[in-house]
C-alpha cells in the first residue's frame, strides 16, 4: 500500500492518537461483516500507520508491493475512489450530527 | 395630570377593551405593544388564566421580532416567558399565528402532537409547519408519532411514503428510494428532503447538472448543510477545490472520486507522451486529487512508483531525473532520492551488488529520517530485510572483498568474522538480524525472526536460542511467547529452577494460557519425580496433588503415570500393580496406554530403593499393548493423540520419545486404524523410529483409496522419501516429477509436509535428502556427488 493515510482520510503527519480515533471510526462505519473488502483495507493501512516503527517502515518500503508503475497507480487510484459505496441516509445524517 | 389625559384619549378604559385592544395589536403585527395592553389588563385585575393565551401568543410573536432584528438573547427570554404562559395554556386552542413560534418553543417529541391539536381546531394545514415537522421526522425516525395526527391528514400519507422509501435510501439505494419519494406531492412538507434524495441519486449517476438542479430547491436552513454544500462544490468543479466542505463529508460522500479517476488516467498519458512537464503537471494534480491534505508527500510518494515505469522501460531515465527534479523541491530530493535507491535495491535482489549496495547505503538513512529514534527504526528494518535477503539466497557475499567492505559499511561484524560468513549465508543472516534487534529491541516480529533463523539450522543452537529468547523476553516484557518457549527450553534441558523462574513471568501475563497450565503440571510433576528420587514422599505426594489439580486432557495420562509410581513407593508392595493396576484399570485404553509406556519408562529413573519385578515390567508391556490394541478397534479418533510425540518440554517427566519408540510390531496395526484426517500427525514419528516398511506400505494402500489429490501428493512425497531412505530408489526423478505436478494452489500444505519429513530424514542421517526436503529443490539428489 503506498498511501496508508490516504484510505483512512489523514494528513499524513497525523499522530497516534488521531490515527488510532479515526481507525476506530472507520471500523464502526464498516464493519467486516458488512464491508469485509473494505474493513481489510482500512485495518491493512491502520497496521502501517498505528505507530513511529510501523510509519518509517511504510516509509522505507510501503511503494515496494507494487511491481509495475501501472498497478502502483490503479492501487492509488482504487484506494483514493474505487471502493467508494453510496453511503445511507440515516449515514449522512449522523455525519452531519459529529 | 397630562398621563391621565393620555390614557383616557387613546387607551381603553375597561378590562374587556384591553383584552381586545391586545388581540387587535397582536393581528396587526406589533407584539410589544400587545403586550403593554395585556400587563394593564392583568394591573387591572383580569385572572391570570383569561390572559395566558394571549401572553403565550403576544410573547412567541414578540420573540420572532426580536430574533428579526438580531437580539437572540432576548428572542430567547421571550420564548421562555410563552412557554411559561404556555404551559398553562395547554388546553386552550392553538391558531395559525401562533402555531411556527410555538412550535420552535416547544421539545422535538410534542410537536407533532401540538400540531395535531392545531389540525383538529379545524384549521389549515400550514405548509412552513409541516416543512419543521418533516425535518423532525427524517431525522429522528419517530414514526409513531404520526398516530397523532388525523386520518386524513394528507402530511401523514405523505410522511408514510417517506418511510416506505427511507430503507432503501439507508442503504445508499438511491435510485430506489428517490422513486418512491416520486409519489410526494409539489407542496409537501417532505419536498426539500425529496430533492435532496433526488440530487443523492444524480450524484451517484455522477449527472451533475440535474444535482445542482434539485439543490436549487432547497433553502438555506436545510438540516443537512454540511452534505449539501459537498454536493454544490462538487456539481460546479470550479468550486470544488476552495470549497470549504467538511473533508469527512466529502469523502463520505464520494466526492473526487470522477476527477481521481480522470487524474490518473493523465498520468498514465502523460508517462505515454514521455515529456517532462506534462508529467510532473499530471503527478501534482493527480497527488492534490488523491490526498488533498498533503500533495507534497504524496507526490514524493507517486515519483517513487513512477520509477519502475523507468525499470520496465516505459520511461526514459533522463526524463525521469528531469521530472524528478522539477516535481520534488530541492530540499527534499535527497531523501526521496535515497528512498527511492533503498526501494529499487530491494525489489532486485537479483543484483550481484545488491547486498553491497544496501550497505553503502546504509549511513545515508539519515537525509530521509531526521529523527534519531526513527532512524534507529529504519536502520533496524533495513538490517531486518538484508538479514531474510542473506537467508534466503543463501550466501553473504560473492567474494571475499565483498564481505570485508560489506563488515566495514556496517562497523558492527568483525573482520574475523568475514571468512566465516562467505562460507556460512545463516550465520550471516542470524548476525545481521541480531544487529537488527539491537538497533530496535521493541521489534517483537525482528525477534520472532531471529528466533526462527535460530531454529532453522540443521544444528540446533539452543544457548543462543536461550539467549534470544532472554533478549526477547527482557525487550518485550509484555508478551508472554517468550516465557513460554524459555520455560518450554529450559524444562527440555531439565534445568527445573530457570524453568520455574520464566514460568512465573508467563504466568503474569497468560494465567490462562493452555500451555502455561501445563508447563506448570509439568513442573510440578518434574519435582514429584526429583522427591521421588530423595525419599521424600510426603513432599512428592503434594506436588503431585498440585500437578493433578491443573492437568488437563493433554497432561492427565502424565499425572496418571506418576500417581501410579507414587503409589508404588508408599505402598512398600512388592508388586508394582498390586498398588498401581486399580488406578491404570479405570483410565480409557488410550490414556491406560500412554501411562503404562511412561511409567516402564520413568521407573528405572526414579531411582531409590523399588525394584520393579520383572513380572511386573512384562505386565506393564502386556497392559500397554492391549490398551494400543483396544484404542485402535474403539477409539481410532484418539490414536494421534496417543502416538504423536509429546513436547519435548515433557520429556523429563515422560521419558524421550514416549510411545512411538514403545509401539514395535503395533505400528503396523496403528497405522492401518488411524482416521486418514491425522495420519499425517503420525506418519512422521512413524519414520523417525524406523518403522518404514509399515508405513511404506499403508501408504501404498492409502494412495489406492483416496480421491482427494493435496492428500494424494502429500502421499506421493512419503512415498518418494520411503523409497529414497530404503535404497529402492536414490533418484531425484519421482520428486522432480511430484513438484512439476503440484499446482500453485497446492504447493503450501505439499511444502509444510515437506518441512515436517526434515527432522526425521535428518535423524535417519541422510542429510542430503533432509536439505532437499527443507528447501523443497529435488535437484540436489543429482547433485549430492557433486557437493562431496
Amino acid at each position: 500500500m503506498i498511501c496508508p493515510h490516504v484510505v483512512l482520510g489523514l494528513r499524513w503527519d497525523a499522530d497516534d492518537a488521531e490515527i488510532r480515533q479515526r481507525y476506530l471510526e472507520l471500523v464502526r462505519a464498516h464493519p467486516p461483516s458488512r464491508d469485509p473488502d473494505r474493513f481489510k483495507m482500512i485495518a491493512k493501512a491502520y497496521g502501517m500507520l498505528k505507530d513511529r516503527a510501523a510509519r518509517v517502515e511504510a516509509h522505507l518500503f510501503g511503494a515496494m508491493e507494487c511491481d509495475s508503475f501501472e498497478d502502483a497507480l490503479s492501487e492509488l487510484e482504487r484506494t483514493a475512489s474505487g471502493d467508494w459505496k453510496p453511503p445511507g441516509l440515516r449515514e449522512i445524517c449522523a455525519a452531519e450530527d459529529r | 395630570m397630562g398621563r391621565s389625559n393620555r390614557k383616557q384619549k387613546g387607551g381603553p378604559h375597561t378590562k374587556q377593551e384591553l383584552i381586545r385592544h391586545a388581540g387587535l395589536r397582536l393581528a396587526a403585527g406589533n407584539a410589544k405593544q400587545a403586550l403593554a395592553s395585556l400587563r394593564l389588563a392583568q394591573f387591572n385585575g383580569v385572572p391570570a388564566e383569561r390572559l395566558d393565551q394571549l401572553f403565550h401568543r403576544a410573547y412567541l410573536a414578540r420573540a420572532g421580532e426580536l430574533e428579526a432584528r438580531g437580539l437572540t438573547e432576548e428572542a430567547e427570554a421571550a420564548r421562555k416567558n410563552a412557554a411559561m404562559h404556555g404551559s398553562s395554556s395547554g388546553n386552550l386552542e392553538p391558531t395559525r399565528d401562533d402555531l411556527l413560534p410555538y412550535l420552535h418553543t416547544q421539545p422535538a417529541d410534542s410537536r407533532l402532537a401540538y400540531y395535531a391539536r392545531y389540525l383538529q381546531s379545524n384549521n389549515p394545514p400550514c405548509p412552513d409547519a409541516e416543512v419543521m415537522l418533516a425535518d423532525h421526522l427524517v431525522l429522528n425516525r419517530c414514526w409513531e408519532q404520526l398516530d397523532a395526527l388525523p386520518e386524513a391528514c394528507p402530511f401523514r400519507d405523505d410522511a408514510n411514503v417517506v418511510a416506505a422509501a427511507s430503507e432503501p435510501l439507508d442503504c445508499g439505494n438511491w435510485d430506489a428510494g428517490s422513486r418512491i419519494l416520486d409519489q410526494l406531492p409539489a407542496e409537501s412538507g417532505f419536498r426539500h428532503w425529496k430533492a435532496f434524495c433526488s440530487a443523492m441519486a444524480a450524484h451517484v449517476r455522477r449527472d451533475m447538472p440535474t444535482v445542482a438542479k434539485d439543490l436549487k430547491a432547497l433553502p438555506s436552513e436545510f438540516p443537512l448543510r454540511s452534505a449539501t454544500k459537498a454536493l454544490r462544490a462538487s456539481a460546479r468543479p470550479r468550486a470544488a477545490e476552495s470549497a470549504s466542505a467538511r473533508a469527512g463529508t466529502e469523502r463520505l460522500l464520494g466526492i473526487g472520486r470522477l476527477s481521481i479517476s480522470k487524474r490518473a488516467e493523465a498520468v498514465r498519458q502523460a508517462v505515454e507522451g514521455a515529456k517532462t512537464e506534462p508529467i510532473v503537471r499530471a503527478i501534482r494534480d493527480f497527488a492534490t486529487a488523491v490526498d488533498p491534505h498533503s500533495p507534497t508527500v504524496t507526490m514524493q510518494r507517486l515519483i517513487r512508483i513512477l520509477h519502475l515505469a523507468v525499470e520496465t522501460g516505459q520511461l526514459n531515465e533522463d526524463t525521469y531525473w528531469d521530472a524528478f527534479s522539477r516535481a520534488v523541491p530541492e530540499r527534499q530530493s535527497e531523501s526521496v532520492e535515497i528512498l527511492l535507491y533503498c526501494q529499487s535495491l530491494f525489489k532486485k535482489p537479483s543484483s550481484l551488488d545488491y547486498l553491497t549496495e544496501i550497505a553503502e547505503m546504509f549511513p545515508a538513512i539519515r537525509l530521509a529520517f531526521p529523527d534519531e529514534s526513527d532512524r534507529r527504526v529504519a536502520r533496524a528494518r533495513i538490517l531486518g530485510r538484508l538479514a531474510e535477503g542473506v537467508q534466503s539466497r543463501g550466501t553473504w557475499a560473492v567474494t571475499y572483498q565483498d564481505a570485508e567492505d560489506i563488515c566495514q559499511i556496517l562497523g558492527d561484524l568483525t573482520f574475523n568474522s568475514v571468512e566465516k560468513y562467505a562460507r556460512d549465508g545463516l550465520s550471516a543472516a542470524i548476525d545481521l538480524m541480531r544487529l537488527s534487534v539491537r538497533e530496535d529491541p521493541s521489534n517483537a516480529a525482528a525477534h520472532k525472526q531471529l528466533i526462527a533463523m535460530l531454529e532453522s539450522g540443521l544444528v540446533p543452537r539452543t544457548s543462543e536460542l536461550i539467549s534470544a529468547y532472554e533478549h526477547y523476553a527482557e525487550s518485550v516484557p509484555e508478551d508472554p511467547e517468550p516465557w513460554i518457549s524459555l520455560a518450554e527450553l529450559r524444562l527440555g534441558n531439565n534445568a527445573y529452577r530457570k524453568a520455574e523462574a520464566a514460568l512465573e513471568k508467563a504466568r503474569i501475563y497468560a494465567s490462562q494460557d493452555n500451555r502455561v497450565i501445563d508447563l506448570m503440571a509439568a513442573t510440578s510433576l518434574l519435582a514429584t519425580k526429583r522427591n521421588l528420587k530423595r525419599g521424600r514422599l510426603a513432599l512428592a505426594v503434594r506436588d503431585l496433588s498440585n500437578a493433578e489439580a491443573i492437568a488437563s486432557p493433554r497432561t492427565e495420562a502424565i499425572v496418571l503415570a506418576w500417581k501410579v509410581i507414587a503409589s508404588f513407593a508408599q505402598a512398600k508392595e512388592s508388586s508394582l500393580l498390586a498398588s498401581g493396576d486399580r488406578l491404570l484399570d479405570d483410565a480409557t485404553p488410550p490414556m491406560r496406554a500412554k501411562a503404562a509406556c511412561i511409567v516402564a519408562n520413568a521407573l528405572p529413573s526414579t531411582g531409590g530403593s523399588a525394584v520393579v519385578p520383572r513380572t511386573d515390567r512384562l505386565r506393564l508391556q502386556n497392559m500397554f499393548r492391549d490398551a494400543v490394541r483396544e484404542t485402535c478397534k474403539t477409539a481410532p479418533a484418539d490414536l494421534a493423540d496417543l502416538v504423536e510425540p509429546m513436547p519435548v518440554a515433557f520429556s523429563c517427566v515422560t521419558g524421550p520419545k514416549v510411545v512411538p519408540e514403545d509401539l514395535g510390531e503395533l505400528w503396523d496395526c496403528v497405522l492401518r486404524a488411524v482416521p486418514d484426517r491425522d495420519a499425517l500427525r503420525i506418519f512422521p514419528a512413524a519414520l523417525e523410529v524406523g518403522a518404514l516398511r509399515e508405513l511404506r506400505g499403508e501408504i501404498a494402500r492409502r494412495l489406492a483409496r483416496t480421491d482427494n489429490s493435496t492428500y494424494q501428493r502429500i502421499l506421493l512425497l512419503y512415498s518418494a522419501t520411503l523409497r529414497y531412505l530404503l535404497g529402492e530408489d536414490r533418484g531425484a526423478g519421482r520428486f522432480r516429477k511430484l513438484v512439476d505436478s503440484i499446482p500453485k494452489q497446492e504447493l503450501g500444505p505439499v511444502r509444510a509436509a515437506a518441512d515436517k519429513l526434515v527432522i526425521p530424514v535428518a535423524m535417519r542421517f541422510v542429510p542430503v535428502l533432509a536439505l532437499a526436503l527443507k528447501q523443497f529443490d529435488f535437484e540436489l539428489l543429482e547433485e549430492q556427488w557433486g557437493l562431496f
